[in-house]
């Protein structure tokens, strides 16, 4: 009897292991520097918050309103030499946050582009390769707008729609911040 | 005892279906009890819904109907959702009020009560997405859907409707898509025979809400409703309309309107990545019509005082 209700119990118990598995990190903060940075020997942290003149700045250039006053960034090295900058960021999900990392060359140029952690059960195809890539090689600058600079996936806007901001984000959040300031 | 042992078995195999089924995700959230946003479910996505929305209080009359929708969404296309719903309705009334029609006679007169839970219609649908709320200025999608019932949603009695609805689903994101609004109006077009009368009706509910996200998964809001019919009715024995009311016109073509109803009140929504539930509690803030029973302001015969309503959906 007892054995009954117990195997009766594991599906139960299955359906919420799955619930639960749904928080997926796909890369943690060391991982990504060696994702993004493969040569790299260390990283400086250069994080910081965000004025209320800077943020509202960022914003009315990149026309992306700015959640957090908190930005995550670090230099990246090879020895003495400098390689780029490593944004770890956040966007509103459908429910959750997307977790993301951004990485720039010396010239304020993507070279990379890694979904850390996402939490929702539909719309990952945007850790897709190809569809990463289209931000490889943009500036501050570009328009990078949804569906004419970058592909929008069916199934998948809202995730599209908000890391495409984010992108353009930290783009503008480097120019003014790190390159003008 | 063996009914229980089969039951916990369906259960079983139930859970255990779910807990292998693909994992895929839901868009096509409902954030109020009736307002519906522009979002269609991604392709191959199946969602289960189970609502209930309790219809309380009528003027002299301890009235309860409990409004009980099974559904099953899918994803055909990224932009379209076909779906299929079963309707139970719960009624549980009596009155002493011989004007409060058509509840008075149902339940047998003076001393009669009404009580009873019956399997109602169903009804069967598509949404069609045409402009999505997070990449275009404003997100729209047109519902078309046939509903057919057996059952009458006031008193209960058995009667034959078919009804064919019409609904458009406006809805407008601020915030980085934290903010949402949306309006969604619904014409209905029925043909409802009952003993010795034939009601050609157009119907009006329009619906619209505001909902922001207080903290991750959760959204709190604020829902309208309208609801209003516009009748021509047919005494079958004699062959003649109403001569009170000027008759509705199909399509598009409103005759007098016989009652309405407005609605106001706030919800809740929870999500986590495979279901979602929602709750809402909405009061009828005034109402009326030529031929409604009004009292106070608000309208007490085909109307509610309050409907509470909640909504559990689970992914597949």
């Amino acid at each position: 009897m007892m054995r009954r209700h117990l195997l009766q119990m594991f599906p139960l118990a299955l359906l919420f292991s799955r619930e639960f598995a749904f928080s997926n990190v796909y890369l943690t903060p060391e991982a990504v520097r060696g994702a993004l940075f493969p040569n790299a020997t260390q990283f400086i942290d250069r994080s910081l918050t965000l004025t209320k003149a800077q943020a509202k700045h960022i914003a009315k250039a990149s026309s992306v309103r700015v959640n957090s006053t908190q930005v995550k960034v670090m230099a990246a090295y090879a020895n003495e030499h400098a390689l780029g900058t490593l944004f770890i960021d956040q966007v509103y999900g459908k429910h959750e946050f997307i977790t993301y990392a951004l990485s720039l060359d010396l010239s304020g140029t993507v070279s990379g582009l890694e979904i850390m952690e996402y939490r929702e059960s539909y719309g990952d195809q945007i850790r897709n390769v190809n569809w990463r890539r289209q931000f490889f090689g943009t500036k501050y600058g570009q328009p990078l707008r949804i569906d004419e600079d970058i592909q929008n996936i069916s199934g998948a806007t809202l995730s599209c729609v908000h890391i495409t901001n984010g992108v353009r984000r930290l783009l503008t959040t480097y120019e003014l911040v790190f390159v003008d300031g | 005892m063996r009914l229980q042992v089969s039951l916990y078995t369906a259960i079983s195999i139930a859970l255990a279906l779910l807990a292998v089924a693909p994992m895929e995700g839901h868009a096509d959230e409902t954030l109020w009890l009736y307002t519906k946003g522009a979002e269609t479910l991604p392709k191959g996505v199946v969602e289960l819904k189970s609502g209930v929305l309790s219809r309380r209080g009528k003027s002299d009359s301890d009235y309860v109907f409990n409004d009980f929708r099974i559904e099953a969404e899918y994803g055909i296309t990224d932009r379209i959702t076909g779906y299929a719903e079963l309707l139970v309705f719960d009624h549980d009334y009596s009155t002493s009020n011989p004007d409060l029609q058509p509840f008075f006679d149902t339940q047998g007169g003076a001393d009669g009560s009404f009580s009873k839970t019956s399997i109602a219609g169903y009804e069967i649908g598509a949404k069609f997405n045409l402009l999505s709320p997070y990449k275009d200025k404003v997100g729209l999608a047109v519902s078309v859907a046939w509903d057919h019932r057996d059952k009458y949603r006031l008193d209960g009695a058995s009667i034959d409707q078919d009804a064919l609805e019409l609904t458009f689903h406006v809805q407008k994101n601020f915030l980085d898509n934290q903010l949402i609004f949306a309006f969604s109006p619904k014409i209905e077009w029925e043909d409802r025979k009952s003993p010795g009368v034939r009601e050609k009706e157009i119907a009006l509910d329009i619906a619209m809400g505001g909902s922001y996200r207080v903290a991750p998964n959760w959204y709190v809001g604020a829902e309208f409703r309208h609801q209003s019919d516009y009748l021509s009715p047919l005494d079958t024995t004699t062959g003649e309309y109403d001569p009170d009311l000027a008759r509705s016109k199909f399509p598009f073509h409103f005759g007098s309107q016989y009652q309405n109803g407005n609605y106001l009140g706030p919800t809740v929504h929870y999500a986590r990545a495979r279901w979602w539930v929602t709750g809402g509690f909405l009061w009828q803030v005034f109402g009326g019509g030529k031929f409604a029973f009004n009292r106070d302001g608000r309208n007490v015969d085909e109307h509610e005082k309050y409907h509470a309503g909640l909504t559990f959906s689970l992914e597949l």
